[in-house]
């Protein structure tokens, strides 16, 4: 029996290396460095969306909050707690800051002036309670919002500006969707367990290219100037890129 | 054997279907979810060929799993979770509960209204071992390591656990009273002592928070790791001629003993691009009050100062293969459960998990093998080759 036991042993640990070296042989996708970071003071914060003018970022936080900060993300004002439960994507144009709330499946707008919260929208989901609406950006290409849901499946729901449902689309390019934006004309996704950035095609949604990242539990992705700018939501720090099409070979 | 394997495979493929969402509802402060799953095996055991029992009642089809869990929010204060095992329900509300598998999982309120401390309330796992409070779904093993499979110490009672976390999560802060009885409290009263078990944790983890987790399904590439200590003690006075509740002192007769009972233990895990590893060592010690308790084996209290130990470890190492949908495992473990008698057992066991549809959908091989038995715990079997499906609807 002793010879089994090393067999199975055996078989198993060639099995785990083979299939080791096959992914390292296959994998190809690019990785990214950040350039810098800086540790940010607010509590699981969930994503975020550069401001129309592009002086400030919003960012929101697990906790119900909205905030603003400046480039370097250092807090300059904040909202009111509202009833809210799991702040988890933001977007802002000229009007807003649009908030996505996951587990009431509600958005919530926010004045740009005082950030006081003007109003909600319903936008119901009947998948897992942490499963749903992680992102919300807006697709210029085809004027319409888009809602992504994070996993099992990842959903990405094209709207109205009154959040009614227009059309949808399984992703099926990663294992869930922590963060999306509008960027350049093109749709970027951000997925936490692939901790990959991916550029999509804003009418197809396909992949157009993709970056691994070395930031742990990324949740949120914004671009300013040159920079790509990544949350990350356990460690509550906010790292800085080079645009990856600049790094691009 | 083969004729039970061919059916399970057929029968496995044959109702492989794409996983549907969960279903959840809210009013816009009070969300719930429903979730469950199923998961259905085939084992095999090597039955020694000298014992007297050829007893093969465990070449069989087992249901583990016909589970339902309903989650619950009420805004950001409130959260609470029913969790029920339809295939441990009956047979757990008049036999011996199975620790690692009851009935009843989870019955619990939380309250996070407080900035100081969380407070839960109800039935639910204690805060006791890492391996313990790593959810079954997410391992490709069908059993737990023997030392928190639930009959060394109880891995789930009715009580109430104070929580706090600390930068940024990444430290965590627990402790509890609990009836003791374990899963048996479900049935009612504490036993005649009408005493109370104690139980603490601390867990670190760098550089950012862990979740009870095994795998490394995301191929981190920075290294994490974590540490945690756990106790718990009681002290029961059984009242003369009062026993314990049926079962409440477990397959070993150490989970309750009349007298002082303290067990202590120390669990370390890490994970890094796919490699995961975790350790973890429990040693209880146990003063009965009757020097002549069975616990003793036989000797005098000159010889045994008054306790006894019993204890062991478990280490794993695993490997997360996206490209193979994958997960490979070895695991190794060291029981003695006295020190008083000679010898400790040992196991070795190996898993390998398919992903068809990441943990939602896995089928999942496991080979265990008894390199060597204690003598008061002997075993007619050598071996034991397990294989089936798990299906969670989530």
């Amino acid at each position: 029996m002793k010879t089994n036991t090393i067999i199975f042993t055996a078989l198993f640990f060639f099995g785990a290396i083979g299939s080791y070296a096959s992914a390292q042989k296959k994998t190809k996708t690019p990785s990214l460095k950040f350039e810098s970071s800086v540790s940010l003071k607010i509590p699981e914060p969930s994503d975020i969306a550069l401001s129309p003018s592009g002086n400030s970022f919003y960012i929101v936080s697990d906790n119900a909050i909205l905030f603003e900060t400046d480039l370097q993300g250092t807090v300059l004002r904040k909202s009111d707690v509202i009833k809210g439960i799991d702040f988890e994507g933001v977007w802002s144009d000229d009007r807003y800051v649009y908030v996505a709330d996951e587990t009431t499946r509600k958005i919530h707008l926010y004045s740009h002036k005082d950030l006081a919260h003007e109003k909600t929208l319903n936008f119901s989901y009947p998948g897992g309670r942490n499963k749903g609406v992680e992102s919300i950006t807006y697709n210029a290409a085809k004027k319409a919002f888009v809602l992504i849901t994070e996993t099992d499946p990842s959903i990405i729901f094209e709207t109205d500006s009154n959040f009614v449902q227009l059309n949808e689309k399984e992703w099926n390019n990663s294992r869930d969707v922590s963060a999306a934006t509008y960027h350049n004309g093109h749709i970027w996704i951000l997925s936490d367990e692939d901790m990959t950035v991916f550029k999509c095609d804003p009418l197809t949604y396909e992949v157009i290219a993709k970056w691994k990242i070395n930031v742990l539990n990324p949740e949120g992705i914004a671009f300013d100037n040159n920079r790509m700018v990544i949350l990350s939501d356990d460690l509550e720090r906010m790292y800085f890129f080079s645009h990856p099409e600049s790094t691009r070979k | 054997m083969k004729t039970g394997f061919y059916s399970l495979i057929v029968l496995l493929f044959s109702f492989i279907q794409p996983v549907t969402a969960q279903i959840s509802f809210t009013n816009g402060k009070h969300s719930l979810e429903i979730s469950g799953g199923i998961s259905a095996y085939y084992n095999h055991r090597l039955i020694k060929p000298d014992a007297t029992n050829q007893n093969m009642n465990k070449n069989r089809f087992g249901l583990r799993d016909a589970q339902l869990q309903i989650e619950g929010r009420y805004g950001q204060m409130w959260e609470y979770e029913l969790q029920v095992d339809f295939a441990d329900f009956a047979s757990s509300s008049v036999g011996e509960a199975d620790p690692e598998n009851p009935g009843l999982m989870d019955a619990y309120v939380l309250f996070k209204g407080l900035k100081f401390v969380d407070i839960q309330f109800g039935y639910g796992k204690t805060p006791y071992s890492r391996s313990s409070l790593v959810p079954f779904i997410y391992s490709p093993y069908w059993q737990r390591a023997e030392i928190v499979r639930g009959n060394v110490f109880s891995r789930r009672d009715v009580g109430i656990t104070l929580s706090k976390s600390f930068w940024k999560q990444r430290i965590g802060v627990y402790a509890g009273a609990y009836n003791g009885t374990g899963e048996i409290s479900l049935r009612g009263d504490n036993d005649a002592s009408g005493a109370l078990e104690y139980i603490g944790r601390v867990e670190f983890a760098f550089p950012q928070r862990m979740r009870y987790r095994d795998i490394d399904e995301r191929h981190v590439h920075i290294p994490l790791f974590a540490i945690g200590l756990n106790g718990r003690f009681t002290e029961r006075k059984l009242p003369a001629g009062a026993t314990f509740p049926a079962y409440s002192t477990g397959e070993y007769g150490i989970k309750l003993i009349d007298g002082r009972r303290f067990v202590y233990g120390l669990d370390a895990v890490f994970m890094y691009k796919g490699f995961s590893g975790s350790f973890e060592i429990h040693q209880l010690r146990g003063e009965p009050r009757n020097p002549g308790s069975l616990l003793f084996q036989g000797y005098s209290e000159a010889e045994t100062k008054g306790y006894f130990l019993a204890g062991g470890y478990v280490a794993q190492l695993n490997y997360f293969s996206r490209f193979l949908q994958s997960i490979f495992s070895v695991r190794y473990e060291q029981l003695d459960l006295n020190d008083l008698v000679n010898g400790r057992s040992e196991r070795f066991s190996c898993a390998y998990a398919f992903q068809l549809k990441r943990f939602n959908s896995m089928l999942k091989f496991q080979y265990t093998k008894i390199i060597k038995e204690e003598s008061i715990d002997p075993l007619r079997w050598t071996d034991q080759f397990r294989i089936g499906w798990q299906y969670l609807f989530k």
